[in-house]
């Protein structure tokens, strides 16, 4: 049993298994990207794309017949890919370049890696830029806040709003600092589609509830065991220590718990958690491990939390309604 | 340097000329020019006239209209300008040159060797 699409080609609607729905897609991605820089490029793709649901049309009936991968492999074959266009302008310099088709090195750019992120994809994105294995960014950047570096916490938030994320393919092998030519491109949107596929698939398989999971088990093993490790360290510090050191600005927007330590010029308050915190945070930590008690659990916190932060509001209230009357 | 990209690279010399020499009989959608182009042997992959004919029309060269088919939905019919015209008779002249030019270069190269 096959999954079938349909497609409109220049006005025909074709059904076409998914298989070869992809292959066609990725085809079409690909010219796109080859002539991405020409003139006309959308004008070549349609008339493309018209030619192809001719040599459609000639083996099955529009809105009929399935489309199949051998199908739409023989029209590609037809067509050509595009490094076999015979284009006047590539012109006789390609000669020995051969089919490798155009090469464009771009510069280096950062970008955020969002394809392979914790948060933002900041710490993926440097570690592609300087091309060095990102489990070592992101330990150091989980690390620098206990050393009393918090300030790294703010560097990544605007690291993350600033840099903008690799969306585009083009933009992706520029993050990676790779030359941008198709085969790249073709290897880069293949790997895409896998991932895509993939993703949908576990989408499928798992109702809300589940997907905090999945996302978590969609992490490799080493990325896990680097969010673990940070988020133990974090957790440790803030339950048995003696908070975590963030320096903010003297005097700005700062939390009530915070107690301003006497550096003179430069405050650095540490973010203290009152016990009520504690416990809140020990019950959570129980509730995630412990899964009976989940329902329970979350229930007493919401309790907890209602009356210490309805608790003052109601006693002022009182005291307000005892002056008036 | 291989003969294979040596014959692709002549090929794609005279591929402008042939598409204006196709059109100048009659006017024709995209479809019929490929068929002509490849029982000429001219081109391997269709991808190769498309571009081809974007900027030809781009140059002024060619000119389209939509025109309604029996089967299917309207193809574009290609025609060449006046421009097209002057441009093809051009290229007929210097393509009459060029193979006057490597005949006579044949020639004498085999009377030498005899």
């Amino acid at each position: 049993m096959k999954k079938t699409v349909s497609i409109n080609l220049n006005g025909l609607v074709f059904y076409i298994d998914e298989d070869a729905y992809t292959r066609l897609r990725s085809y079409l991605d690909k010219l796109e990207a080859w002539f991405r820089n020409k003139d006309g490029a959308a004008e070549i793709i349609i008339d493309i794309e018209n030619r192809i649901a001719e040599l459609f049309e000639e083996k099955v009936q529009p809105g009929v017949g399935v489309v199949t991968l051998p199908m739409v492999e023989e029209v590609i074959k037809i067509m050509g890919e595009p490094e076999e266009f015979e284009d006047p302008d590539s012109g006789f310099e390609n000669e020995s370049a051969g089919t490798t088709g155009t090469y464009y090195k771009a510069p280096k750019r950062l970008y955020r890696d969002i394809d392979d992120r914790v948060f933002g994809g900041v710490c993926s994105g440097i570690a592609a830029y300087f091309n060095i294995d990102v489990v070592l960014v992101r330990v150091i950047f989980g690390i620098l806040p206990f050393v009393s570096v918090g300030v790294i916490i703010p560097v990544y938030i605007v690291l993350w709003i600033a840099v903008p994320p690799a969306v585009t393919t083009a933009q992706k092998l520029q993050m990676r600092g790779e030359p941008i030519n198709i085969s790249n491109i073709e290897k880069t949107i293949k790997d895409e589609y896998e991932d895509v596929k993939k993703r949908f698939s576990k989408i499928k398989d798992s109702d809300t509830y589940k997907k905090g999971k999945d996302f978590f088990s969609s992490m490799t093993k080493r990325d896990k065991t680097v969010m673990i490790v940070v988020l133990l360290l974090a957790g440790a510090a803030l339950l048995f220590g003696n908070g975590i050191h963030m320096p903010v600005l003297n005097g700005s927007f700062m939390p009530a718990n915070m107690v301003i330590l006497g550096h003179p010029g430069f405050a650095v308050p540490h973010i203290y958690l009152p016990g009520v915190v504690k416990v809140v945070l020990i019950l959570a930590l129980i509730a995630i491990f412990v899964k009976p008690l989940f329902k329970v659990l979350m229930y007493a916190i919401l309790i907890i939390l209602a009356l210490v932060l309805f608790f003052p509001l109601l006693i002022w209230l009182i005291g307000m309604l005892a002056i008036i009357f | 340097m291989n003969v294979e990209n040596a014959k692709a690279q002549m090929r794609k010399g005279v591929l402008e000329y042939c598409i204006l020499s196709i059109l100048s009989d009659k006017d024709a959608y995209a479809s019929d020019v490929i068929n002509k182009l490849k029982d000429a042997k001219m081109i391997v992959v269709e991808g190769t006239l498309y571009p081809l004919l974007t900027r030809l029309k781009n140059a002024g060269l060619l000119s389209y209209r939509w025109e309604e088919s029996t089967q299917g939905p309207p193809r574009k019919y290609y025609a060449l300008t006046e421009l097209g015209k002057d441009f093809l008779k051009e290229l007929d002249n210097s393509w009459n040159e060029l193979v006057e030019a490597v005949q006579t270069i044949n020639q004498t190269t085999k009377v030498e060797q005899k």
